[in-house]
């Protein structure tokens, strides 16, 4: 077995929660690996140090201040206006741009002198992208009678190409 | 005849020990009485006080940690759905807030008390004391301010509080098997600490 697995073992085996195979494997390691067995008695160096660290008293100061927690928060009734201090909250900035944002493009729509100077511009940008849109299929469908003519061009073309590179070799 | 500040300090010390109890008591608070609040207080303030302290590692800040989360604690007492834990309730709740104020304040996270005097009042000689250098315990002390908060807060929570990997998973909101991954990872972190610390005169 290898060390970088006993890793995730030792701890497990320390604590008796291995099945009687894989105990009989750590412990067949362990034997050879004196790196392993350093670190197996360090770690219960460790969970002993842990359970051996004190446990402390509570301040009578600390006691009494808790004690008149419920009193001080009375009295501490936050006023009304911070109730609205989640406007000012990072988190919330990024909500409250986007609905202004928002707002100030509503507004084009009912308070612009035009009337309904915006609606009739998508109107129309609609109205563009359909002919548009209706000009290329047409010419899609056009394409099949094209097709030989593109054809017979590229073909001429490359026996142009291949003409020409057989009389430069030629005077070469 | 016992002086009244003897039964003022005996009220004091009166803490809750069944969970049915607990959530009369919460009733009670929710309704506004002093002597539930204080009970309350009893019961968490100790174990409380000690996940921060463990937790961050310094005294003053480990107060002021333990008087916000009981804060917290207070406004959202209404909040407590009855179905469930009230002691997991609590130190999730504490455990949030811990997390929460370490990811605030960035700066000198490493930075932790001495062995100071906290530490050595509440340290009782015995066989284990004696047993354990004092050396060792100062750095697996600051070797728990190198580990990572969550793996921190499991460490404390299983092994300085004693709970079980099961009632772990419930607090910090995980599943066991994380818990126990967690634990493996930061113990072995600190062994490895312990050792390179020895190997350093």
């Amino acid at each position: 077995m290898k060390c970088a697995r006993m890793e995730k073992l030792l701890l497990p085996y320390l604590e008796n929660e291995l099945s009687p195979e894989k105990k009989m494997e750590v412990e067949a390691h362990l034997r050879t690996c004196q790196s392993c067995s350093r670190e197996l008695e360090n770690l219960k160096k460790v969970s002993l140090l842990l359970a051996s660290l004190p446990e402390f008293e509570v301040s009578p100061a600390l006691q009494a201040r808790l004690y008149s927690l419920p009193a001080q928060l009375k009295i501490e009734r936050r006023p009304r206006w911070q109730l609205f201090d989640f406007f000012l909250k990072p988190s919330a900035q990024p909500i409250i741009a986007a609905a202004c944002i928002l707002l100030i493009f509503i507004s084009f729509f009912f308070y612009h002198p035009d009337g309904r100077y915006l609606s009739q511009f998508f109107k129309e940008k609609i109205n563009l992208t359909f002919g548009r849109i209706e000009k290329t299929v047409a010419r899609v469908e056009g394409l099949p009678g094209y097709l030989p003519l593109v054809r017979k061009t590229v073909v001429d073309s490359l026996k142009n190409i291949v003409q020409t590179r057989a009389d430069m070799s030629e005077k070469i | 005849m016992k002086s009244r500040r003897e039964l003022e300090a005996r009220k004091n010390r009166l803490s809750i020990r069944s969970e049915s109890t607990l959530e009369k008591v919460v009733k009670e608070c929710l309704e506004g009485k002093e002597e539930a609040w204080r009970l309350l207080v009893n019961t968490f303030s100790r174990r409380i006080f000690n996940m921060a302290y463990h937790f961050c590692g310094r005294y003053e800040e480990a107060e002021d940690l333990t008087q916000e989360i009981f804060m917290k604690i207070y406004t959202s007492l209404s909040k407590y759905d009855e179905k469930k834990d009230f002691t997991a309730w609590v130190l999730t709740l504490a455990k949030n807030h811990l997390i929460d104020a370490y990811r605030k304040t960035k700066r000198e996270k490493s930075l932790r008390d001495e062995l100071d005097e906290h530490l050595q009042a509440a340290l009782t000689p015995g066989p284990e004391a004696e047993l354990m250098a004092t050396q060792e315990r100062q750095s697996l002390w600051r070797g728990l301010g190198q580990l990572s908060p969550e793996i921190r807060l499991a460490i404390i929570l299983k092994e300085i509080q004693g709970k079980s990997y099961e009632e772990v998973a419930a607090i910090m909101n995980i599943p066991v098997g994380t818990v126990k991954s967690r634990i493996n990872r930061g113990k072995i972190q600190l062994a490895r600490l312990l050792s390179q610390e020895a190997n350093q005169p």
